[in-house]
């Protein structure tokens, strides 16, 4: 609504904008200025550009005159004013007059002077800039300068201007006698006396020692995302992101490669509040976002640090600015189809039914084998289940019902091929509205910001929608005296079903349904998998739609207050309570299916909900003092944190009604056996007390020096080891300060930083973890002593080993680095880093003669990382009116175990049904993919006489020939490898801006290279052990004898001719693992920002349209979904990555949007 | 001056709050929430509240195995006691489904199979709950705790040891002893020499103290009484051929033992009341896993959650634990009535194999023992009061076709009706719970274990009056026609009337006995190894005829291996575990 009225307006505006007029006949009396300029407007068609509080000091104007030209009004306005005019095209732009030469000590005007002039530029661009103030140090003379950028003062010999312009460097030049400056402004976002938000304060970024990467915010925002964490990817270097596509749902970040292998994510802090979860923040509420990932930059955050932190503020009024902005983005979202793995149709079946089927096969749809015909219906019932003709008896549409959901009759139109994965997806709506004010006085800013974001799925029946309000303001009581506070509130829900991954989510029963059941019968009912061949697979359709009143919803309270006093010069306190609040409640009615082979007889009702309370108390002392030379900073904290959550969670089943407001969890039919259950899934209250301390040394802005410390104690270890200690130190040499890089002419700035430390991780201890408990669990611990047959009687067994001497992780960290500006405008900056994490918390080993208890971690691993993060930036222009922008971003970790246990016995998982699927070993990085390798087929008996055998067993002429690494002529668990890495060997971020006139052009190129995935999906559409929907490649790529040569995978047969044998089928081996490179466009922009002079015509300071592209290519030779997998965790833990088990496909989607600001 | 006074006051302000924090110590203690400590537990009830713990690891249904359900981790051994037998094909949806299974139908279990390795932590898990209570019970300082009390805890905590050892001894063979005094868990399974220990004697110490100890009459059915411990004592005898002191105390349990009730150990009137919950802790159970539809749905008879044929409470399940031809075939009897231990394979119990459903179908019209109906559903048979067995859809999953599993399906761990609309059996997620108890020992069971010792040891009349006994009962338990009027099939059960004409034959006849009456209970394979005589049943009668009935599930190579294949590997995880400076404490079973 609101963007239509905007667009209308536009339109309106500019027509009448070319009302054509020349001569102007006005008469006034004592008019006020603006009303003046109103009808010149009106009568002439021009447009005049101003500041509207110019016009309030503007005195009142008397004149008559009569078809006359233009400039004579406009002289006539303006000849007793403070302002004056230029006309540019049809334009007129109104400046203020310079300021009168001030009254100055006589000794200093003795001697009159011509005046100094000069020019201000763009340092980027070159262009002029205009209404850059250029004052006197230390006095109130000053100008501006014009529209060409130039203006003209007179001033001493030994003055010192001071230039500054909003959104630009502020530069001090010393005049020296010169009679003409050139002078040219840096934008403030790539200066380097730009304020960085680093860890409890501010720095300079030309200060910076550690390996800190300053993220473009308006890039990130510039994808629509709920979760600006998921837009991060390949965005800040030694970054790396992985996100599914499910709305609502966060993404995977972990710097620098794995400092554990259970939780590696970042710490978040936002306005100084730490939090785990950023997937309430609205993204446009931020200011800047800065990733810290060496121990010089984060170990101030000591035992929280090792995994990278990442900062994040939000947006601040600014004192006498009121800004309005209004942002708007609406668009479409839709899967990309052709990605999808291509299964088998109807036909198709049939004749792979024919290739794997015994002679006395009879299939109930088909018939039998050697006459196998696609009847035209089925019919599904108790009593019979079978193919029929369209006017057979049993195809009676009278006969059909579901009402009985034990004794249902359903009739079915039998489909040539139902395409399952559009039959569950939709193009879907994506749209963000927000509106905020900002501004304030001089001793108070606020900023408020109101946010609407709606993703409906691509998956029918799923969505997600978030409201949020932000309100951060700040007041300056007194000279020493200031409080303030950031809040934000946002209420957001989940909606359908949010299984996403696994064998049971709707994404992967698209793979598992057969082809020839249609989405409906032909009265409506939902089609299903109780005939032939069909197994488990659930109607995908039918599962999203039962589960389209699922909801889960967050309120959430986020934000602090602080207060700060200015003690005496220099000496400032600061103390800060944040609070991260929010309760989650949970819905999710499970309806009864009447069509499934595995179905559900009675409804059931779930609830949950769980509400955490955190808060943090942060004090600190800074003194900043400069001496000559040398700056001083020291910093002095304590900080208390303490969590606490709880929660609980309840069932019922046996309803008499489905509907939606009937199902409570006390509206079930009086309780049966097993009808109800509760649980508490307490999360328990933990806490940290910690000291800290920075000081930061500079020696004329050239030699730096940092030193951190922080001692933090923790409640999840034991009491003799809760504390450790954290220190850092490092130091920078900005060597272009140096004398003898003065000559390098093509060196601007050049800066080399080193530093070590060392940082802790918490967040894999959990706080049982000292304690040995008992618990008293009904499944394991409960017994039918009495022979009640009913009920049981409880008791109490061991559940965990305690270990009061785990304590934390230590990660220590070397980097080095180099930030360069060389040939005016390319900004290079390198990190290489090593990190060497020791006391790794492993879990300890049950031995095999012990009871099955939750062993204790314990600090036993070590593990090692070492990467190379590469930022480039260069930006100028290829003509006056196009410039450009570019930037590069390059990470590359590599990831080594160095220790795992005493006994170097590896860990194995589990991926669905497959197992010893993940290796996490000595040796290699965590979670390496593990099997056996496919070295051919056996083509003949030849083959098959050679071997090797399988376990001892004879093998199948047709079947994969697996590689016997051990030579011992058998395949056994010892002829397992490793068979490839979910960690990339780089990714690369491009993004290229470009702008020419009003437009502007950005796109995002995304490089993933040198992982592998295992694609679990094949188990479902190749190994046949649930059966349902089969791959198109297991039919045309199958071994026959004529295609040995060229066939992917094993013949197809029955018994002794069948290729897929149990082991083939029962062993993970390379044929799931495919390369995981990809380079993906993920953005793609087009804009417009409509000209100054229409744009204050509409009382705006800006206005801007796009469209937008998201995902618009892909180009992997991935064959599953989507190969953006490299960090999701099948079961949450870092040891399971990599794994696609039916992966939720990225979306191509397209947007138009509007930014607005007054 | 009032600004510096306001800044002071400031900083101490700020400053001294920080401090109270920092000495408030107890702020970093957060104890866990929801759990006990061991301390809170160290009195009656918590003691006895552990030995219900231990009782409630008797079911194997552990954190471990299928989807943590614990599925083939129970005492009923469907898989290492029935289906390693060959009493049954392992089924499921197709030979793929838990494939994991087949090495051990097919005698070729690699010592990295996970299936075992479930087993043997759920036995471990159990002995290591028993070991709690022996070790907490000292600790115990309530007075409320009467010394009687005390022993009787102590005694079954014993008894429960013993019972999960015996059944560790069973599977795995060389397993190292484990009590409650141990702290470092690398305890050898060999001695000084290099041998396997031997931990029969400390079994028969745990069953002989509970023996001895424990009460006759128990307040609870579930528990174990004096009787049960010396059956398992005697059981225990038996498997190392110490014939004597078996049948000494097997006399001594025929002529005085009762169950926990104190009614006299004596058969049920029907074969089909072992099988039944009304029945169930009846006067023939010795001992028996207490299973509970209880309202977490999760203490039911989980074993058997994936041997559920269709049909039955409109369910399908999964299909697994498929009765074989062989033991469908060992059920026929001659013109007397008596089994044929040589020749019952020598025709095949006509099945619906190759004949759809719709078609007409003739059961078997020759000779049968009527515990065959009660232990196996085959077509034209009812299916307890499920009505009539019709075929593939009670047999083979949607679609598919029987190849896997055979057309058969199992009775004797399925709830009935009845039992299902009573609400002692529900599905409670995709699985049914069932409150039907598995009964470890009963006395038909010690009857012929009794039988055996009289034909080594004792008199051959007396062991052919135990078999008459249970033969007895068994030509009492016809199955009915659908509407009750007549037996469903031709049943004929006649008694040894003449006296056995040899050792080897009167063994050949207890031994024929016991397949017949134990079938599909998960005991056959212990015995099988226990006769020696494994290696003979199953690769000359069994393995011919299962590999031409069922090609794909026996391909040629598949045999059983004498001197090896009678015990399952010790699983890999347990030996890399018990290395201690670089070697492994635990030996690995011989011939793997």
């Amino acid at each position: 609504m609101k963007m239509t009225f905007l667009l209308v307006l536009t339109a309106c505006l500019q027509a009448s904008a070319g009302a054509n007029a020349q001569k102007i006949s006005l008469s006034e009396q004592n008019a006020s200025l603006q009303s003046v300029l109103n009808k010149i407007e009106r009568q002439s068609g021009y447009f005049f550009v101003y500041r509207n509080e110019w016009l309030k000091d503007a005195n009142k104007v008397s004149f008559n005159i009569k078809d006359a030209p233009i400039k004579q009004a406009l002289d006539a306005c303006f000849s007793n004013q403070p302002l004056t005019y230029t006309i540019i095209n049809k334009n007129i732009i109104i400046r203020q007059k310079p300021l009168p030469p001030p009254q100055t000590p006589a000794e200093e005007s003795e001697v009159s002077r011509p005046p100094l002039t000069g020019s201000v530029t763009d340092s980027a661009s070159g262009s002029p800039l205009e209404g850059v103030t250029i004052q006197v140090k230390g006095t109130a003379t000053g100008t501006t300068t014009d529209a060409e950028g130039r203006f003209s003062l007179e001033v001493p010999d030994n003055a010192v201007l001071v230039i500054s312009y909003l959104g630009y460097t502020q530069r001090q030049i010393r005049v020296n006698g010169k009679k003409v400056l050139s002078i040219a402004l840096a934008p403030a976002t790539t200066g380097l006396d730009q304020l960085v938000v680093v860890g409890y304060g501010t720095q300079k970024k030309k200060d910076i020692i550690g390996a800190v990467s300053i993220v473009n915010t308006d890039d990130l925002k510039s994808a629509p995302s709920s979760n600006v964490v998921a837009q991060l990817q390949g965005r800040a270097p030694g970054v790396t992101v992985s996100s599914s596509g499910d709305p609502g749902s966060s993404a995977i970040v972990r710097i620098r490669g794995f400092s554990s292998f259970g939780n590696n994510s970042p710490l978040y802090i936002i306005d100084g509040t730490p939090t785990t979860n950023v997937s309430s923040l609205n993204p446009e509420d931020i200011e800047s976002m800065q990733v810290l990932k060496d121990a010089s930059s984060a170990s101030i955050y000591g035992a929280r640090a090792a995994n990278g932190v990442i900062i994040i503020t939000t947006k601040h009024g600014k004192a006498n600015k009121t800004t309005i902005t209004f942002n708007s983005y609406v668009g479409v979202e839709q899967i990309p189809y052709s990605r999808i793995p291509k299964m088998l149709n109807t036909p198709e079946l049939v004749q792979y039914l024919s290739q794997s089927s015994d002679d006395s096969y009879i299939d109930p749809v088909f018939g039998k084998k050697g006459s196998f015909t696609i009847p035209d219906m089925y019919v599904v019932s108790n009593a019979f289940r079978g193919g029929v003709s369209a006017d057979d008896p049993r195809a009676d549409p009278d006969l059909y019902t579901i009402s009985d959901y034990y004794n249902i009759y359903q009739i079915f139109k039998t489909s040539q091929g139902t395409d399952w994965f559009r039959a569950m997806s939709q193009k879907s709506v994506i749209q963000s509205h927000e509106l905020s004010a900002s501004g304030g006085t001089d001793r108070s800013t606020y900023f408020l910001g109101l946010n609407y974001f709606n993703q409906d799925g691509v998956f029918k029946y799923t969505g997600y929608n978030r409201y949020s309000a932000r309100m951060n303001a700040e007041f300056t009581l007194t000279s020493y005296l200031k409080i303030g506070e950031n809040m934000q509130v946002s209420y957001g829900n989940r909606k359908g079903d949010p299984t996403i991954n696994g064998e049971t989510s709707a994404w992967a029963n698209a793979y598992r349904s057969s082809p020839f059941v249609p989405v409906h019968d032909i009265k409506g009912g939902w089609g299903g998998s109780l005939i032939g061949g069909t197994a488990f697979g659930s109607n995908p359709v039918a599962q999203l739609y039962r589960r389209k009143d699922w909801t889960n919803k967050t309120l959430g309270a986020f934000g602090n207050i602080y207060a700060e006093v200015k003690f005496l010069k220099g000496l400032t306190g600061r103390a800060s309570l944040g609070i991260d609040a929010a309760s989650q409640t949970v819905f999710q009615p499970s309806r009864k299916q009447y069509e499934q082979a595995e179905r559900q007889t009675y409804t059931q009702l779930t609830e949950g909900a769980t509400s955490h309370f955190n808060w943090t108390w942060t004090n600190t002392l800074n003194y900043q003092k400069t001496i000559n030379n040398q700056d001083i900073n020291i910093l002095l904290g304590t900080e208390a944190i303490k969590n606490t959550g709880r929660g609980i969670s309840a069932f019922e089943r046996g309803y008499d009604y489905e509907t939606t407001n009937f199902l409570t969890l006390n509206t079930g039919l009086p309780q049966t056996l097993g009808d109800i259950g509760a649980s508490n899934p307490v999360t328990g209250t933990s806490t940290l007390y910690s000291y800290f301390a920075r000081a930061d040394y500079a020696f004329k802005s050239k030699y730096l020096v940092n030193a951190t410390f922080r001692r933090d104690g923790s409640s999840v270890f034991g009491a003799d080891v809760r504390y450790g200690n954290f220190p850092s130190f490092g130091v920078g040499w900005v060597l272009s300060e140096e004398n003898f890089m003065k000559d390098i002419n093509w060196i601007n700035e050049l800066k080399l930083r080193g530093g070590w430390g060392e940082m802790g991780s918490i967040s894999n201890v959990p706080g049982i973890n000292q304690y040995s408990t008992f618990s008293s669990t009904p499944k394991n611990n409960f017994y039918d002593i009495s022979g009640a047959n009913t009920s049981t009687t409880q008791g109490y067994g061991v559940s965990t080993e305690g270990n009061e001497k785990t304590k934390w992780e230590t990660t220590a960290t070397t980097n080095i680095g180099i930030d360069a500006l060389v040939y005016d405008h390319w900004n290079i900056s390198v990190d290489v880093y090593r990190k060497n994490t020791k006391g790794l918390l492993v879990p300890s080993l049950r031995n095999g003669l012990e009871p099955l208890v939750s062993k204790p971690l314990i600090n036993l691993g070590t593990m090692r990382n070492t990467g190379i993060d590469i930022q480039v930036g260069t930006q100028g222009k290829f003509t006056s009116d196009l410039k450009y922008d570019i930037s590069l971003t390059f990470t590359h970790y590599k990831n080594e175990l160095t220790k795992l246990n005493d006994q170097n016995t590896p860990l194995y998982l589990a991926a669905g049904r497959l197992n010893n699927v993940l290796l996490t070993t000595k040796g290699q990085p965590v979670s390496s993919f593990y099997g056996y390798v496919i070295d051919g087929f056996y083509n003949n008996q030849q083959d098959v006489d050679k071997g090797p055998t399988i376990n001892d067993m004879p093998v199948q002429i047709g079947s994969w020939r697996f590689k016997d690494l051990d030579g011992d002529g058998n395949i056994t668990p010892a002829d397992e490898t490793v068979l490839g890495s979910p960690h990339p060997d780089f990714q690369a971020g491009l993004n290229i801006g470009l702008t020419y006139k009003h437009f502007d052009f950005t796109t995002f190129l995304f490089w993933n290279y040198g992982n592998q995935i295992f694609n679990y999906t094949k188990f479902f559409t190749y190994m046949g052990v649930l059966n349902g929907g089969v791959a198109k490649g297991k039919l045309y790529d199958a071994w026959t004898p004529e295609t040995a040569s060229s066939a992917k995978t094993p013949r197809l047969g029955v018994g002794l001719d069948n290729g897929y044998t149990s082991f083939v089928t029962g062993n993970p081996n390379s044929f799931y693992v495919e390369n995981g490179s990809y380079l993906r466009m993920k953005n793609l922009q087009i804009g417009y920002t409509f000209p100054q002079v229409i744009v204050s015509k509409l009382k705006f300071s800006n206005l801007r349209l796009y469209l937008q592209a998201e995902n618009l290519f892909l180009i992997t030779k991935y064959t599953g979904a989507d190969p953006d997998m490299s960090l999701i965790s099948g079961d949450g833990t870092d040891q399971s990555l990599g794994v696609d088990y039916s992966g939720y496909p990225h979306t191509k989607a397209f947007l138009a949007g509007i930014n607005i600001s007054f | 001056m009032k600004n510096i006074h306001i800044k002071i006051i400031a900083i101490c302000t700020s400053f001294c709050v920080l401090g109270v924090i920092s000495c408030k110590k107890d702020f970093l203690d957060q104890a866990p929430q929801g759990v006990y400590a061991e301390t809170e537990l160290l009195n009656k009830q918590g003691i006895d509240g552990m030995l219900i713990n231990a009782y409630a690891g008797l079911d194997g249904n552990v954190n471990a195995g299928l989807g943590s359900i614990g599925m083939s981790l129970g005492p009923d051994n469907w898989v290492y006691g029935s289906i390693a037998a060959g009493e049954a094909y392992k089924g499921g949806v197709n030979f793929g489904d838990q494939s994991e299974l087949n090495t051990i139908m097919q005698w070729a279990v690699p010592p990295s199979n996970p299936e075992i390795e479930g087993k043997w932590n759920s036995l471990f898990d159990g002995i290591g709950r028993a070991n709690q209570v022996l070790k907490d019970l000292p600790l115990v300082k309530d007075p409320g705790l009467s010394p009687k009390e005390r022993t009787q805890i102590k005694a079954e905590a014993r008894f429960i040891r013993a019972f999960q050892y015996f059944q560790a001894k069973e599977v795995f063979g060389n397993v190292p002893w484990v009590d409650e005094t141990v702290t470092d868990y690398k305890i050898p399974n060999t001695d000084a020499t290099g041998a396997y220990v031997n931990i029969w004697p400390n079994i028969e110490a745990d069953l002989r103290f509970a023996y001895d100890s424990l009460d006759v009459v128990k307040d609870n059915v579930g528990r174990a009484n004096k009787w049960a411990a010396a059956a398992y004592l005697a059981k225990a005898y038996l498997f190392q051929q110490k014939y004597d002191s078996a049948k000494k105390l097997f006399d001594i349990i025929i002529s005085q033992g009762t169950n926990n009730q104190g009614q006299q150990y004596a058969l049920l009137p029907n074969f089909k009341d072992n099988f039944r919950i009304a029945t169930q802790n009846g006067p023939e159970a010795i001992f028996e896993v207490q299973m509970a539809l209880d309202a977490s749905g999760t203490n039911g008879f989980m074993d058997a959650l994936l041997t559920y044929p269709n049909g039955i409470a409109g369910g399908t399940n999964s299909w697994f634990f498929r009765p074989s031809q062989d033991i469908v075939n060992s059920f026929r009897t001659d013109g007397n009535g008596l089994p044929m231990p040589d020749t019952y394979n020598n025709e095949d119990v006509t099945s619906f194999e190759n004949i759809p459903d719709a078609s007409p179908f003739t059961p078997y019209q020759g000779n049968l023992d009527p515990r065959l109906d009660w232990t196996v559903g085959r077509r034209g048979i009812p299916y307890l009061d499920w009505g009539m067995m019709t075929g593939v859809a009670f047999t083979a999953p949607p679609g598919e076709s029987i190849q896997n599993g055979g057309p058969y399906c199992g009775k004797k761990q399925v709830f009935s009706m009845a039992e299902y609309k009573a609400g002692l059996a529900t599905k409670v997620s995709w699985y049914f719970g069932s409150a039907l108890n598995y009964v470890t020992m009963r006395y038909s069971d010690l009857l012929l274990m009794a039988a055996e010792c009289e034909v080594e040891v004792g008199s051959m009349d007396q062991a052919r009056a135990y078999v008459n006994k249970v033969r007895t009962r068994a030509a009492n338990s016809p199955v009915k026609n659908l509407d009750g009027t007549a037996n469903a099939a031709n049943y004929k059960v006649g008694l040894y009337t003449t006296p056995w004409a040899s050792k080897d034959a009167a063994l050949k006849a207890v031994h024929f006995e016991r397949k017949l009456e134990l079938a599909e209970e998960g005991h056959r394979f212990f015995d099988l190894v226990r006769w020696g005589i494994a290696d003979a049943f199953i690769n000359d009668e069994y393995l011919p005829r299962a590999r031409a009935n069922r090609p794909s599930l026996f391909p040629s190579g598949v045999q059983f291996n004498k001197g090896k294949d009678e015990y399952m590997p010790i699983p890999i995880y347990t030996i890399t575990q018990s290395e201690k400076d670089g070697k492994a404490t635990i030996k690995q079973n011989p011939g793997y």
